[in-house]
């Protein structure tokens, strides 16, 4: 069941008129329990024993952790703890990946490993980082362990943010568990939110879609100009598709009472490759700086350890993406990007110069920021490295084609473009719509209808979702 | 107090969804295709596109079709107009909704004989689902009806759906069927639900067409509707497999000439040039049923006219298909403004062609 269903939709009805039918804390949290269950066995019910592991295990192991005093012991609870996460998350996700991409080498060595027929479990990369943040959390201090196994169930199948984050930690959601009330202010809110996120993905996201996978279907056959069209509309593509799916799950999340994390915040604004990091998938950058960069040693060990540190966070961040060497090029090319900013910011702070912060210069580093994102996009969407390769010296040529601008994809650039623009103007405050306006509720209808009327005609999933 | 804010908060949800309808109302009559308004027509004996009406098209292609009596499309008053007159038969290629009317075949056709000085009208007789079966049906009706039709040109795209027993899509009106021996039964081609469609039509609400189409739709993804459909298909993949094709061709080939004495010729549009894969496909699938097909229409003094090398030699020289639009996937779909003049130069040059050698 995804989020964009009708099926969903109903779900999320049925459950929040529970929840608000119910007065008692400890039902409600049943109800949300039997919720996740039923989301996650509505794909596949098998797996559930699979999203059972994590649950009793990193349960256990914070109890544990908690109450040992021996540092070893700490440390054994917790390695055990991020051995069975890592565990199951290798052999779901990675094994096959691995295996086909070293056959011919251990073939050589005289080992003939078969891949193995697996289904990639719904969510496995999202419910895994939230499950070790919890132990590692616990292990640091940083949080108080569960006392309650129910709470941490429902922490970990909260089925809002189950299927593609955001990755919550637990020292936000579970204090939220003894005083969570689903209230008209929060329903208000969250309908908002998650009709935002409809919009964004139904409307945005999926017709511009049409455009991107027509041209991915065959690069070759357009000109340069469709190209640059179509890379164009997949940065926006894959923005309003992870962004319409996060407005949709902390929507959910608000209607049921709960405040989740937010995941963006206008990306394409930031002005360096570091910004933009911290305005796009706000929970997982803070989960690779927070339990990767920073134990590496971060940026406290010297420039060349610093670098070492971001290119290891990056291509971890690529793998973690998807299961192809195209999603580690990319993390390795946001790593170096990243290396090269931190170079540029390092120079400048040595030199004791500062480049003059004028609107020509932000300008400047904005278009920079963005192309780079954009032709990072490449490598992210492309299904094989050789596709991404012919995208990109198609962008570089003058190469002859059909030429294919989507009339869609036009409106959206300018719409995007103006809206951002307003934004950084601090004038967006005029397209806003704010929970308690009159006109607010017009505007989600009007939304709604945009969404029924030109929705595509085909189930999309979203992007993230596949992760 | 709370009351009256909670009451107020109530009301504007309320009035905000009926002020949303009219939004939505306003975004349909603009960016959605019209609905389709048939009426019956006593003359042809059968249900048409509501005449003398304009046809909005925004799904594929961005474009407004004027419908005249009779289904005939992109000219009206034809049936007083005494000119001589070509009659270009078809599906929707020929309806042609997603090409103004200007650029539509009819229209090209008419501008290429002003050029020359001769006074010869082109005009569409089509409605979307039609095969050779609802031309044959029709066709000497349409010569009783309208004046001084000199020739007709029939417009094929699909060699079977379109002229084979029971394998067309979709509602149709007159049908070519097989039960110990061909036959064609002709009917009145009232479109479900006419009567809604047609009042839903005069008050522009395409809205509700569409919400009624929707549920239609959803319901029919239910488990148990999925069910009746596919028993349904099993049906009919057993009635398919009886006849043999070039006997089926044969008699609907001699079923046509018998309508008139006048020059048929059938242009053959096929659907390529077309993306296929990593790369442009120029090989028509039709090739051998083309063959067979065209040698039928010879046996019958029926001209075919294949356009397969002049669509290819056109994207080659432009690298532009015939078929698509801006907001449709290049080289599907229909007939596109550029598809539309390359087959009004193949009727105009056949036509030529054919008066000098009268002369």
């Amino acid at each position: 069941m995804s989020l964009s269903q009708f099926e969903f939709i109903l779900f999320l009805i049925l459950v929040a008129f529970a929840l608000f039918v119910q007065k008692n804390n400890a039902s409600r949290k049943w109800i949300l329990l039997t919720a996740g269950i039923c989301f996650y066995c509505y794909w596949d019910y098998r797996f559930c024993l699979l999203l059972a592991i994590p649950i009793f295990v990193d349960f256990y192991c914070g109890r544990m952790i908690h109450r040992s005093i021996e540092k070893t012991r700490r440390l054994l609870y917790l390695l055990i703890s991020i051995c069975v996460n890592v565990g199951i998350l290798v052999v779901f996700k990675y094994f096959n990946f691995f295996i086909g991409s070293f056959k011919p080498l251990l073939q050589t060595f005289g080992f003939n490993v078969r891949s193995l027929d697996l289904i990639l479990p719904l969510g496995i990369s999202f419910y895994t980082f939230k499950t070790l943040s919890y132990t590692i959390d616990v292990y640091y201090k940083k949080t108080e362990s569960c006392l309650s196994l129910l709470d941490y169930a429902v922490f970990v199948t909260f089925f809002p943010t189950l299927v593609a984050g955001p990755i919550s930690r637990s020292s936000h959601f579970l204090p939220q568990l003894k005083t969570f009330a689903p209230s008209y202010e929060n329903l208000r809110a969250g309908i908002r939110l998650f009709v935002i996120g409809l919009f964004k993905k139904l409307f945005i996201a999926d017709n511009l879609g049409f455009y991107v996978d027509g041209y991915y279907a065959s690069p070759l056959v357009f000109d340069s100009i469709t190209a640059w069209f179509a890379i164009l509309s997949y940065t926006l593509q894959i923005y309003f598709d992870f962004s319409g799916y996060s407005d949709m799950a902390i929507g959910s999340s608000r209607i049921m009472g709960f405040h989740i994390e937010d995941n963006f915040h206008f990306p394409y604004l930031s002005t360096s490759i570091e910004e933009f990091w911290r305005r796009w998938h706000i929970t997982l950058s803070n989960w690779i700086r927070d339990y990767l960069y920073i134990p590496l040693g971060g940026s406290r060990r010297g420039p060349a350890r610093t670098y070492l540190n971001l290119m290891i966070a990056m291509l971890l961040c690529g793998l973690w993406h998807g299961t192809a060497w195209t999603f580690v090029f990319w993390g390795g090319y946001h790593g170096v990007a990243l290396c090269f900013h931190r170079a540029f910011k390092n120079r400048q702070m040595s030199d004791n110069k500062r480049l003059a912060d004028s609107s020509g210069i932000s300008v400047l580093k904005w278009f920079v920021t963005f192309l780079v994102v954009s032709l990072g996009w490449v490598f992210f969407r492309s299904p094989k490295f050789e596709i991404a390769m012919q995208v990109m010296s198609q962008l570089f040529s003058t190469h002859s084609g059909v030429l294919w601008i989507y009339p869609f994809a036009v409106f959206i650039i300018i719409a995007t473009a103006l809206f951002h623009v307003l934004k950084s103007w601090d004038l967006s405050r005029i397209l806003e719509v704010p929970d308690d306006a009159w006109y607010t509720p017009t505007v989600l209808f009007s939304l709604a209808w945009l969404v029924f009327l030109f929705r595509s005609r085909e189930f999309t999933p979203f992007i993230y979702a596949q992760f | 107090m709370a009351k009256k804010v909670k009451r107020w908060l109530f009301n504007s949800w309320i009035i905000g969804f009926f002020t949303s309808c009219l939004f939505a109302y306003v975004v349909t009559n603009i960016f959605m295709d019209s609905i389709d308004s048939h009426e019956y027509d006593s003359q042809l004996g059968k249900f048409t596109y509501s005449a003398n009406n304009y046809y909005r098209m925004r799904r594929e292609g961005w474009a407004t079709t004027f419908i005249g009596k009779y289904n005939t499309i992109g000219v009206k008053d034809i049936e007083k107009n005494k000119l001589p007159k070509i009659a270009i038969w078809g599906d929707s290629e020929v309806t042609a909704f997603p090409v103004p009317d200007a650029s539509k075949v009819s229209q090209q056709v008419s501008d290429m004989f002003t050029k020359i000085g001769r006074e010869i009208v082109g005009f569409g007789i089509a409605h979307s689902n039609n095969t050779l079966a609802d031309y044959i049906v029709d066709l000497r009706k349409y010569e009783l009806l309208i004046p001084n039709i000199v020739s007709h040109y029939i417009v094929l795209c699909n060699l079977n759906d379109d002229t084979l027993p029971y394998l067309k899509k979709g509602p149709g009106c007159a049908s070519f069927e097989y039960s110990n021996g061909f036959r064609l039964i002709n009917s009145d081609c009232r479109p479900p639900y006419q009567k809604v469609f047609h009042q839903l039509g005069k008050f522009n609400l395409r809205i509700v067409s569409y919400s009624f189409g929707e549920i239609y739709g959803y319901q029919m993804q239910l488990p148990w509707a999925r069910k009746k459909e596919s028993k349904k298909n099993h049906n009919t993949v057993d009635e398919k497999a009886i006849y043999d094709k070039l006997e089926a061709w044969d008699f609907i080939i001699s079923e046509l000439r018998k309508q008139s004495d006048r020059p048929i010729k059938i242009i053959y549009c096929p659907y390529r040039p077309a993306i296929l894969g990593r790369n442009i496909s120029f090989k028509d699938s039709q090739q051998k049923d083309k063959e067979f097909f065209a040698s039928i229409c010879l046996r019958y003094n029926i001209g075919f006219i294949d356009l397969t090398e002049r669509f290819n030699y056109f994207f080659l020289n432009t690298m532009k298909f015939p078929r698509g639009f801006a907001n449709s996937f290049p080289g599907r779909g229909h007939l596109n403004a550029d598809g539309h003049r390359l087959v009004a130069e193949a009727i105009f040059s056949n036509e030529v062609h054919r008066n000098s050698l009268k002369q």
